[in-house]
């Protein structure tokens, strides 16, 4: 038995098993593909139902990650290949050059002031710009800039710009083999592309926006500072949300997101706050209020002047430069055009695109709809391999709790296993 | 709302439409010094790999940095003089400048090799000396032809001797600059080269180089320039029409020079002349359109024109330029004397007005007013 772990995905998922295990007295190899760690979590302004600034509460626990003596951080990672069995997992993971030294960079962005290119910012959705050497995020773990070369024209100027001598342009990709007793596997998700529902205008329409690109005009480190405006700088005054976009929908994902109906009421509620003399509705199918304090939430949002009509739109389209978004209410048998200067989408969840890939490379299943496949209904943190645990949303939709219950339980199911070895190791000593 | 990439024609395809495709390029190489994604091939810029505005980058610089860079493109000549000869101009032919003087190196080693009076030569020994630069980017004849002209980075005297001394091609030196920064990491640079080669020095301070001010300095020496020549044309037209018959070929001439409208090919015993109309279907495309012949935005402009034999004209133009000058002046590198500032205020009018298309015409005009006016102008 490795009294060692490795944690696939540093989202708040891979976050909380690494912490967990590395708590309990084990090294823990913590990959993470993008250059930081922080997942989706890192995006969202608020979290429900308590409206919690969601960096407050993410950030300390990715810093604990970077200064804990028993984790490993790989960001800019993938696992390529897992041999072995529970106990001992050879496993290679692959470190794609960010042109950067880790241990020199001391983030101070200079290289980042002088770099000509200009690109559109992922962290941001396409609403702000980073540069071709960048930090994912103000609060990027480990705080260390990434040269993005395809869009880098080698101007070399952040070289000369880099006092400590961190830039590296001919860094190589490079292979590290690990051998493990435990995997917990935490690969997170993707949204649902609202490009694929023709019928909202997302892409065609500027204001229809979706979910997390409104957490990030909501967040004070957004394109927007904060404020939620159109472009040239208007503030919407009608507001429609769309839920289940991509969800429980046939032709999409027949699944509940379990995120969408929550997520709207907070982004509800934010608009209200932020814009009082707004008009704001949420077309809805049902709403699944099922988290502690979340019927409490929703009745407090419908308080708020918040209106709920039943039934998802049809179609939306533009009249008169005012988006109109027309449906049923399945409610009272009516049909309604309603007009809006923004409307946002609340675009569902789906599994990673790469998770057969990824199962097939760690030798477990996906379910019918590309999640990975739990050991039994009952047992939603085990896998049909022995030492291989699930957490969070690559096991099936969750919201931020669930996903931070079942990583803490993954990290328990890890530990214990981790802790044999431990065990016999005494024994023989004894 | 969502950032996108503007629909105004940027970076390398609005280069090659304004630029490269309308016979503009001066073959300078500032598009390619800081960008790898370009490359001077033949003498003209080209893609060796994808532009990074065709692979999700939004914007590169200002228009893109090649274009920002480039020496033909619209130039806010107001500024850069503001800038970086610290006034505007008020003379419309010269440029803003502080002082015109005639001068002449005191070296006699720097005398032996140079063109005329070895101005640009004793300026950059001088730099080097005094550690005011600790590289030079100027123009030195291939190792193989000794006239096919290649952008060179030398930091020591020894190199300097090797270079010295005038080559008629065009050459894109302004690549060497982007090597120099880029690569040797130099911080106190020279860059020795014609008007075109000045104007992308300024253009690059302007742009990229804004952003490190503080960490790479430049001086642009110019020298005067009326037009240039493409080096396989000038090779093949003095291979075979000069030196037709004499058993010699360009790589057995010593020195180069124009002189009253001639082309001087010396060789050990002899001298070549060629009148210049001959060499004027070897004049890049780009230098039609050039109105600049003093290298008015250079720090100090050196040329020949306005002394006589063995001496160089000097034209001061900002404070960091004169200072050298004076420096030089006081401590001895320098000997001077009063200059012809008429003939060069002439050659810069001419150079400005000069009809476009009709270039065998001007030739001839120039071998005119230079014949006529000064017997020793070299």
């Amino acid at each position: 038995m490795i009294p060692n772990a490795l944690v696939i995905g540093g989202g708040i998922a891979g976050i909380q098993a690494s912490l967990d295990i590395a708590d309990a007295g084990f090294k823990v190899y913590l990959v993470e593909e993008t250059p930081s760690i922080g997942g989706h979590m890192s995006q969202l302004d608020k979290t429900f139902p308590t409206l919690d600034c969601s960096a407050c509460i993410l950030t300390p626990k990715m810093v604990d990650v970077g200064a804990h003596p028993n984790i490993e951080l790989l960001t800019y990672a993938e696992v390529v290949e897992v041999d072995g069995y529970v106990g001992k997992f050879q496993v290679r993971i692959k470190k794609k050059p960010r042109y950067v030294n880790e241990d020199k960079c001391t983030g101070c962005g200079a290289c980042v002031n002088v770099c000509p290119s200009i690109v559109p910012d992922e962290f941001n959705m396409g609403f702000g710009t980073r540069k071709a050497i960048y930090f994912k995020f103000p609060q990027a773990v480990p705080m260390v800039a990434t040269r993005d070369a395809d869009r880098c024209i080698e101007c070399k100027l952040c070289e000369r710009a880099c006092q400590v001598e961190a830039i590296d342009f001919d860094q190589k990709e490079e292979f590290l083999d690990v051998e493990v007793g435990a995997i917990v596997v935490a690969t997170g998700y993707e949204l649902f592309d609202a490009h694929r529902m023709p019928e909202y205008g997302y892409g065609v329409y500027d204001n229809v926006i979706t979910g997390i690109e409104f957490e990030r005009f909501c967040s004070p480190s957004g394109p927007t500072g904060g404020h939620v405006e159109l472009p040239g700088g208007v503030v919407p005054k009608k507001v429609v949300l769309i839920q289940c976009v991509g969800s429980r929908d046939k032709n999409h994902s027949p699944y509940c997101s379990r995120f969408c109906c929550m997520y709207t009421a907070k982004h509800a509620h934010l608009i209200r706050e932020k814009i009082p003399d707004s008009e704001v509705t949420i077309c809805y199918m049902d709403v699944r209020a099922f988290g502690k304090g979340y019927e409490e939430f929703y009745e407090r949002v419908q308080g708020e002047g918040v209106l709920y009509v039943r039934g998802n739109p049809s179609e939306l389209f533009q009249r008169d430069g005012m988006l109109i978004v027309r449906g049923e209410d399945t409610l009272t048998g009516e049909a309604y055009e309603k007009e809006a200067d923004l409307v946002i989408l609340a675009t569902g969840m789906r599994p990673r695109a790469d998770s057969k890939a990824v199962a097939e490379l760690l030798g477990i299943e996906v379910d019918e709809n590309g999640f990975f496949v739990e050991a039994d209904p009952q047992h939603s943190i085990d896998t049909p391999r022995e030492g291989v645990f699930l957490a969070g949303c690559c096991q099936s939709p969750k919201d931020i709790p669930d996903t931070v219950g079942q990583a803490s339980g993954a990290a328990a199911k890890a530990t214990i296993l981790l802790s044999k070895f431990r065990r016999v190791k005494e024994e023989v000593i004894a | 709302m969502r950032v996108e990439k503007s629909h105004a024609l940027q970076g390398f395809e609005l280069l090659k439409k304004e630029i490269i495709d309308t016979g503009l390029c001066t073959g300078c190489g500032a598009c390619a010094a800081f960008c790898g994604r370009i490359e001077m091939i033949n003498g003209r810029p080209e893609l060796v790999k994808p532009c990074i505005l065709e692979m999700g980058s939004i914007r590169c610089g200002d228009q893109g940095t090649c274009y920002d860079h480039c020496s033909a493109r619209f130039l806010p000549t107001d500024e850069i003089e503001e800038e970086f000869l610290g006034m505007v101009r008020e003379d419309e032919d010269l440029g803003v400048y502080r002082r015109i003087i005639s001068a002449r190196s005191t070296n006699e080693e720097i005398l032996k090799v140079c063109q005329d009076g070895g101005v640009v030569t004793a300026l950059l020994a001088y730099g080097f000396e005094k550690g005011i630069f600790d590289g030079a980017v100027v123009t030195r004849g291939s190792e193989k032809e000794k006239w096919r002209p290649e952008p060179a980075l030398i930091t020591s005297f020894d190199e300097l001797m090797n270079s010295a001394g005038t080559i008629y091609a065009v050459s894109p030196n302004i690549e060497a600059l982007g090597k120099a920064i880029k690569e040797t990491r130099l911080s106190r640079i020279a860059v020795v080269g014609t008007p075109c080669h000045t104007t992308a020095v300024r253009n690059i301070q302007s742009h990229l180089l804004r952003n490190i001010a503080d960490l790479v300095e430049i001086t642009s020496i110019g020298v005067f320039c009326m037009e240039n020549f493409e080096y396989g044309c000038i090779r093949s037209y003095i291979d075979n029409k000069v030196l037709k018959d004499t058993g010699l070929t360009f790589d057995d001439v010593d020195k180069t020079a124009i002189m009253k409208g001639m082309f001087f090919s010396y060789t050990k015993e002899d001298v070549y002349e060629t009148a210049l109309p001959g060499l004027h279907r070897c004049v890049r495309d780009s230098c039609d359109a050039c109105t600049d012949f003093s290298a008015e935005l250079a720090d100090i402009s050196v040329g020949s024109v306005g002394s006589k034999a063995g001496w160089s004209t000097v034209i001061t133009r900002s404070e960091k330029g004169d200072a050298l000058i004076q420096a030089m002046i006081d401590e001895d590198y320098l000997d001077t004397e009063e200059p012809n500032v008429k003939i060069v205020r002439r050659l810069a009018k001419m150079k400005f007005e000069k009809p476009v298309n009709l270039i065998d015409e001007y030739a001839k005009e120039m071998a005119k007013a230079m014949g006529l006016d000064v017997d020793e102008t070299s």
